[in-house]
C-alpha cells in the first residue's frame, strides 16, 4: 500500500467505513512507516474531538414555543387551504401528473373528450342546419300523437241533444288548438255513436277517430286531439 | 417513545393531535441538524418550522418504505444548504471565534469539552471547523460527524453515491484535522 492510499484510508477510520481487508492493509502499511503512523494519531485525536461534538445534542433555547409555533403555523396554512381549496386541487393534478402512466392517461382522456366534444357539436350543428331547412320548407306535419277530429261532424253530432249534454263540459281547447280529451270523454262519445241508429258517413269517421283514440288511450294514458277549423281537410 | 406506525395514516386524514406528537419526537432532530449546518439558532429554529410545515404539507408524498427520519433529514438538508446560498448571496459573514462573553473559544485537545460547548459555543465551533469546506463535504461532514448518521443513510439523505461520500468523507476529515492542528493545538497532545 503507498501512503497517499493509507492516509485515505486513515481517514474513514469510524465503524462501517473500511472493511476488514482495508483495515489489515493499514495496519501493516502504518506498522512499517513512521510518518504514516503519526498521521494516523493525529486522524484519531482528530475523529475522538469530533466524537465529543458529537456526543453534544443541540437544542432549541425553548422547545415547546417551537413546538408551538410550528403547530400555528401549520393550523395557518390549514386555514389557507380550505380557503384555496380550488388551488389546491390544482396543486394535487400538477403532482398526480408528475407520474408518467398518469400523464398518459390523462393526455388520452383529454384528446378523447376533446374529440367527442367537436363530433357532438358538428352532429349539433347539422341538426340545427336541417331545422333551418324543413321550417324554411313550410309548416311541419303535426306531431306523432295528435289525432284528428273533423268538427264538421262533431258539430253535426253536437246537433243531437245527447252530445250537446257531453261535449261543453268535457272537451277543453288549449292555446295550441289542441282538443284535450278526458278517458270518460272518449268512452262517452264512443258509447253515443255506436248507439246512434242513423249511422251517418260522417258519425261513422268519426267513431274510427273515436275508436283508434280509446286504443291509444289504453296504451299512452292520455291523448290530444288537434283542431281542425272549419274548411280544413283532414 | 417512537411514534405508533399509524401517525402518518393519521395525520393525512388531518389529526393535528398525531401530527402534534410526530414534531414532539422528531424536532430534537431537525433542529440539530439544522443548527450544525447553519451554525445560527434562529435561522435554525425558522429552518425547523418551515422543515414541518412542508412536513404537514407533503405528507400524502411520503412514501412510507423509506425512513422517516431520512425523509425530514433531505427536507432539513434542502432548506438549510438554500439558506447557506442566500448567506452566500448576500456576503452574510457571521460566527466569530468567540463566545457569548465575546472571548475567543479555544478548544484544546486537553480542555473538557464538556464544559467548554454550549450551543452558542458549538455552533462557533461547528463553523470554525467546517465553514471553509466546500457545500457538499461540510453536508457529509456534519451528517456523517456530528449527526451521526450511518454512511448508507447519509447516500439516502444526500443523493449521492457510497463512494462519492466516503471521498468527499476523507477529504472533510484531512482539512478539519488540518484545521485542528493549527489553531486548536491538537498536534500537540498525545
Amino acid at each position: 500500500m503507498k501512503c497517499r492510499d493509507a492516509k485515505r484510508l486513515m481517514d474513514l477510520s469510524r465503524p462501517g467505513e473500511l472493511t476488514v481487508i482495508e483495515l489489515d492493509a493499514l495496519d501493516r502499511h502504518c506498522a512499517s512507516c513512521p510518518a504514516c503512523a503519526a498521521e494516523r494519531t493525529r486522524a484519531r485525536q482528530s475523529e475522538s474531538l469530533l466524537a465529543r461534538l458529537r456526543a453534544f445534542k443541540p437544542e432549541p433555547r425553548n422547545g415547546d414555543i417551537l413546538t408551538a409555533s410550528i403547530l400555528a403555523r401549520v393550523r395557518e396554512q390549514r386555514q389557507k387551504t380550505h380557503n384555496r381549496s380550488t388551488a389546491e386541487w390544482f396543486d394535487r393534478i400538477a403532482s398526480w401528473l408528475e407520474i408518467p402512466l398518469l400523464r398518459y392517461a390523462s393526455a388520452l382522456f383529454i384528446t378523447v373528450t376533446l374529440l367527442s366534444f367537436v363530433t357532438q357539436l358538428l352532429a349539433i350543428m347539422h341538426s340545427i342546419t336541417d331545422l333551418e331547412a324543413r321550417l324554411a320548407r313550410g309548416p311541419r306535419p303535426q306531431a306523432r300523437f295528435a289525432y284528428a277530429i273533423n268538427m264538421e261532424s262533431v258539430m253535426q253530432m253536437k246537433e243531437a241533444k245527447e252530445l250537446d249534454r257531453l261535449l261543453p263540459s268535457r272537451i277543453v281547447v288549449d292555446a295550441d288548438k289542441k282538443v284535450i280529451v278526458s278517458s270518460e270523454t272518449l268512452a262517452a262519445l264512443q258509447e253515443f255513436i255506436t248507439s246512434r241508429s242513423a249511422a251517418t258517413e260522417e258519425s261513422l269517421r268519426a267513431k274510427a277517430t273515436i275508436d283508434s283514440l280509446v286504443h291509444r288511450l289504453e296504451k299512452e294514458g292520455a291523448v290530444s286531439l288537434q283542431l281542425i277549423s272549419e274548411g280544413e281537410t283532414r | 417513545m417512537t411514534p405508533a406506525p399509524d401517525i402518518f395514516h393519521r395525520i393525512r386524514a388531518g389529526d393535528m393531535a398525531a401530527f402534534e406528537e410526530l414534531v414532539r419526537h422528531y424536532q430534537p432532530y431537525a433542529y440539530s441538524l439544522a443548527v450544525r449546518l447553519l451554525c445560527n439558532e434562529a435561522e435554525a429554529e425558522d429552518a425547523v418550522q418551515e422543515t414541518f410545515v412542508r412536513v404537514w404539507r407533503n405528507i400524502g408524498r411520503y412514501d412510507p418504505s423509506i425512513q422517516f427520519s431520512t425523509w425530514l433529514y433531505r427536507i432539513v438538508t434542502n432548506l438549510c444548504l438554500d439558506q447557506l446560498r442566500a448567506r452566500r448571496r448576500r456576503n452574510w459573514i457571521s460566527f466569530p471565534k468567540e463566545n457569548e462573553d465575546g472571548q475567543a473559544i479555544e478548544m484544546r485537545a486537553d480542555v473538557d469539552l464538556d464544559e467548554l460547548v454550549s450551543t452558542e459555543n458549538l455552533v462557533s465551533i461547528i463553523y470554525s471547523l467546517s465553514g471553509g469546506l466546500p457545500e457538499t463535504q461540510r453536508l457529509i461532514f456534519v451528517l456523517r460527524d456530528l449527526q451521526d448518521l450511518s454512511i448508507q443513510e447519509v447516500c439516502n439523505v444526500t443523493g449521492l453515491s457510497e463512494g462519492s461520500v466516503k471521498t468527499n468523507l476523507h477529504y472533510a476529515r484531512r482539512k478539519i484535522r488540518e484545521h485542528l492542528m493549527q489553531d486548536y493545538d491538537v498536534k500537540g497532545a498525545s
